[in-house]
């Protein structure tokens, strides 16, 4: 698990700072007490509850009693961390399907990590107005917005204190994640206006992100992208539909959804106003769809007339499709047909290999053999027992398989290894060129301020021209590019290990459910 | 029973002529050749091999003039004289008289072929290689078979060699086996390895080349329909982009890019190669034969795999410390310098 730690670390420092990494990077070890932190740190006590309260706060950490409530102790949550750097992703999912205000509204409780819906809207609302200080802001835009977001579940509601008269608090049990406190836009409005400054009654129902909404989301994205790839656009939509109403019906990480009737689909269209090719071609499409290898589709069991979605399918075949091509990539196509053969054969020997896959003898064993060195694939020895096959002879079986599990917790371990490379490597580049970033942060100021002196552009552009020896352009200008192109790789390494941990949740479920 | 002759006169024949056919005839039809008649016959012509073939579809109940004259009617008395007497001088041909009428068998072409002056141990060994047909016989199962020992057979085997009535072919399967098979007999598919092999070597680069032009075959019908797509329905327009084996085989040969002609079962291989690339989706027809077409991946390239840790070969020894670090690391620095976008 060094990867995830040392990732972990890295995110925490880039995102909240020095104090709180390291606190993070205690607890990575496993879980520790106030005491026991703050002597391993030789921090300040302030200083450590200061960064507790901030790794708290944005859900990356936890706290629970031991010792019947003497004492508590502090649990780090790795993959609540690497949410973090997913966080870009939600905010583009979230402008995208409800607009800007609502990125603003997210943007806000990312920032507190938790916060109240009225705080959320004056935040949100002093920043336009700082933004754009013509512009009236519009409240009652946002706590529509605001509402909407809880309405969707896009945010959950933190549990309230019952008591916290021991070491520990004690949460009310409730049922109610999404129920909506008290609220009045008007006062809102008037605190906006700053004309009044009265605590807001739900001031103390505090919320946070809810992660699970954000990845559904995403997660219908790869879908939707997947089939829209395999077929077209118009098989796109339908997949967005049927996973609109399979959330109608079904918990949305359920592996398989309840049955859809086809006469829903169509009034949906009709309802959306569609009466193009999709409308009059539906059933042949969802025909196409559910004989597709992937198998994102197929027929209810209660009848034709009804389809399900099959999204432990979906998500199995978009991950083996990953493997395939981080296969190809690294070794070639023909070590990525062996590793195809091999995973829809279950078990197979040697020879059976390099018949199918029309390879030479001998090329065919260097690529199992090399396959079978990165562990993308697994040896199983089956010994004939000597008493059967006759004296003397004592033949082995060796068959070749693919356990999924592990190699997909393989790639899952070098995706943090990448992401870990990534992230030290711009720090690398950073501190290799900070005396050049500093003087540009310098020069930028500088300009700024000679702006708001009112300076021309021009004037401006002129006099600063001088500053930077040309030498020290160009290597701006590539220091730049690097730093583009880590953080652009950085976004696409968590797309990768997005799709792995879907395939690790929906394989965790059911060993749950066989259990 | 029969009485064997060496040969016959014209006279004998238009006796025979005259006698009555006791032999019961039968309907001749084309009878699918025997493994044996498979061995081109040379320095025979084409009007005797016909009659040999028409022979050997009887096999032992043999065949009277009158049925060879029924066949053949284009065939004078003297021509069939010359002919089965050609024969009978080659050895393919046996004369027997049956009740008084002469009747003409095929003989074994093994037989045939065996030669006077072959000893006991030869005869064993010729037997046995004989059975073993055309794939062949490895060595030591010849010595298990016939307990010789293993110089007598090897100067055995050279002489049946040297007399032409045994060869020795290498098999793709295991390079220096050694098999031995009758002289005039095909080496089976799986010794020869079919149409991928050429003196046992696998033709890697035609398989490919192959691999290309089907995929090449199949995107191109999918992109010649890509513009009238929307005036089928989908699933009809699946069907318009998919083809058979037959198909594709039909594309391959008029490319002409083979010497060897190939057989459907060839593509199927081939085609079953870019199933397992994930080129192609099969589909199961109603016949039970699958129809081929090309598709998308579900995915485009992920992201892991366009930086140089995806790939890199030393992911394994990377850390912060030690040699492999990413601090230092060349992959990550050639990569930064490249100007171009490879996102």
């Amino acid at each position: 698990m060094t990867e995830l730690r040392n990732l972990c670390v890295k995110i925490l420092k880039e995102f909240f700072g020095d104090v709180p990494s390291q606190i993070g990077s205690e607890l990575s070890w496993g879980p520790k007490t106030l005491p026991l932190i703050k002597s391993a740190l030789k921090l300040p006590l302030a200083k450590v509850k200061e960064g507790l309260v901030v790794l708290i706060s944005n859900g990356v950490a936890k706290f629970e009693a031991i010792k019947e409530g003497l004492a508590v102790q502090y649990i780090l949550l790795p993959e609540r961390v690497l949410t973090l750097s997913r966080i870009p992703r939600y905010l583009a999912t979230i402008e995208n399907k409800l607009g800007y205000e609502s990125k603003l509204l997210i943007e806000e409780v990312v920032k507190h990590g938790t916060i109240s819906i009225s705080q959320m809207i004056i935040k949100v609302a002093a920043r336009c107005q700082a933004e754009n200080p013509e512009e009236e802001v519009k409240v009652s835009k946002l706590y529509d917005d605001a509402v909407k977001l809880v309405f969707k579940e896009y945010l959950i509601r933190m549990p309230a204190v019952e008591d916290c008269s021991g070491n520990v608090p004690i949460f009310a049990n409730t049922e109610e994640n999404f129920k909506l406190p008290e609220l009045n836009a008007k006062n809102i409005r008037a605190v906006v206006k700053g004309e009044s400054s009265a605590k807001l009654p739900d001031h103390n129902v505090v919320w946070r992100l809810n992660h699970r909404r954000f990845d559904q989301d995403l997660r219908d994205e790869v879908m939707i992208s997947a089939i829209t790839k395999r077929f077209d656009a118009y098989a796109g939509k339908l997949m967005e539909i049927l996973l609109k109403l399979m959330y109608e019906r079904t918990s949305p990480w359920q592996s398989v959804s309840n049955p859809i009737p086809i006469t829903l689909i169509k009034d949906t269209l009709v309802k959306a106003r569609v009466k193009n090719y999709l409308y009059a071609n539906i059933q042949q499409y969802l025909k196409v769809m559910e004989n597709d290898s992937s198998r994102f589709l197929s027929t209810s069991i209660e009848g034709p007339n009804n389809i399900t979605v099959n999204v432990k399918h979906a998500v199995e075949s978009i991950t083996h499709t990953l493997l395939d091509h981080i296969v190809a990539h690294r070794f070639g196509d023909k070590p990525r047909r062996i590793f195809r053969i091999i995973r829809s054969k279950k078990y197979c020997e040697q020879e059976q290999i390099q018949k199918i896959a029309m390879v030479p003898d001998k090329e065919a064993k260097k690529y199992t053999y090399k396959l079978l060195e990165e562990n993308f694939i697994q040896l199983t020895q089956l010994s004939r027992p000597a008493a059967t096959s006759g004296p003397g002879i004592n033949k082995v079986f060796y068959l070749f398989h693919v356990n999924l599990d592990a190699v997909v917790q393989m790639v899952i371990h070098q995706c943090y290894q990448a992401l870990g490379n990534a992230m030290s490597r711009r720090d690398h580049e950073r501190s290799e060129n900070a005396r050049l970033i500093e003087k540009k942060n310098r020069i930028d100021s500088f300009a700024k301020s000679l702006k708001e002196q009112g300076q021309s552009e021009n004037e401006i552009k002129e006099m600063l021209e001088d500053l930077m020896t040309p030498p020290e352009k160009t290597l701006l200008e590539n220091v730049n590019s690097v730093f583009e192109k880590l953080s652009l790789a950085e976004e696409q390494l968590d797309d990768t290990l997005f799709i792995l941990q879907l395939f690790q949740h929906f394989q965790r479920d059911a060993i749950k459910n066989e259990s | 029973m029969s009485k064997r002759k060496a040969s016959i006169s014209v006279e004998e024949l238009t006796n025979g002529d005259e006698s009555p056919t006791i032999i019961k005839q039968e309907p001749v039809t084309p009878v699918k050749q025997e493994p044996f008649a498979k061995a081109p016959i040379v320095g025979l012509n084409e009007d005797a091999e016909k009659v040999l073939n028409l022979l050997q579809s009887h096999g032992t109940a043999g065949v009277s003039d009158d049925v060879i004259a029924k066949c053949y009617p284009e065939l004078g008395p003297q021509d069939r004289v010359a002919i089965i007497n050609k024969l009978v001088a080659a050895g393919k041909v046996g004369i027997f008289n049956q009740k008084g009428v002469l009747v003409y068998k095929a003989k074994d072409p093994a037989e045939g072929t065996q030669i006077k002056g072959s000893n006991v141990e030869e005869k064993t060994v010729f037997t046995i290689v004989k059975e073993a047909g055309n794939k062949g016989i490895w060595i030591r199962d010849i010595r298990l078979k016939s307990n010789l020992i293993q110089t007598q057979l090897n100067k055995v085997l050279k002489s049946l060699e040297g007399k032409k009535m045994i060869k020795a072919v290498n098999s793709v399967a295991a390079g220096k086996k050694k098999l031995y098979m009758l002289y005039d007999l095909e080496p089976d598919r799986s010794i020869t390895g079919g149409a991928w092999y050429s003196d046992q070597d696998f033709e890697s680069e035609f398989v490919d080349i192959l691999n290309q032009q089907c995929l090449r075959f199949l995107v191109m019908k999918k992109e010649q329909l890509a513009d009238k797509i929307y005036d089928y329905g989908p699933l009809e327009a699946q069907t318009l982009v998919s083809a058979t084996a037959q198909e594709v085989l039909k594309f391959i040969s008029e490319l002409g890019i083979s010497k060897v002609n190939l057989a459907e079962e060839d593509i199927k291989v081939i085609l079953e190669t870019l199933f397992y690339d994930g080129k192609i989706e099969k589909t199961l027809l109603a016949d039970g034969t699958y129809s081929y077409r090309a598709v998308e991946m579900l995915l485009p390239p992920p992201g892991f795999v366009k930086m140089p840790c995806g790939v890199c070969p030393v992911i394994r020894k990377c850390s912060s410390v030690g040699l492999v670090k990413p601090k230092t690391c060349e992959y990550l620095t050639d990569w930064l310098k490249k100007e171009s976008e490879i996102f």
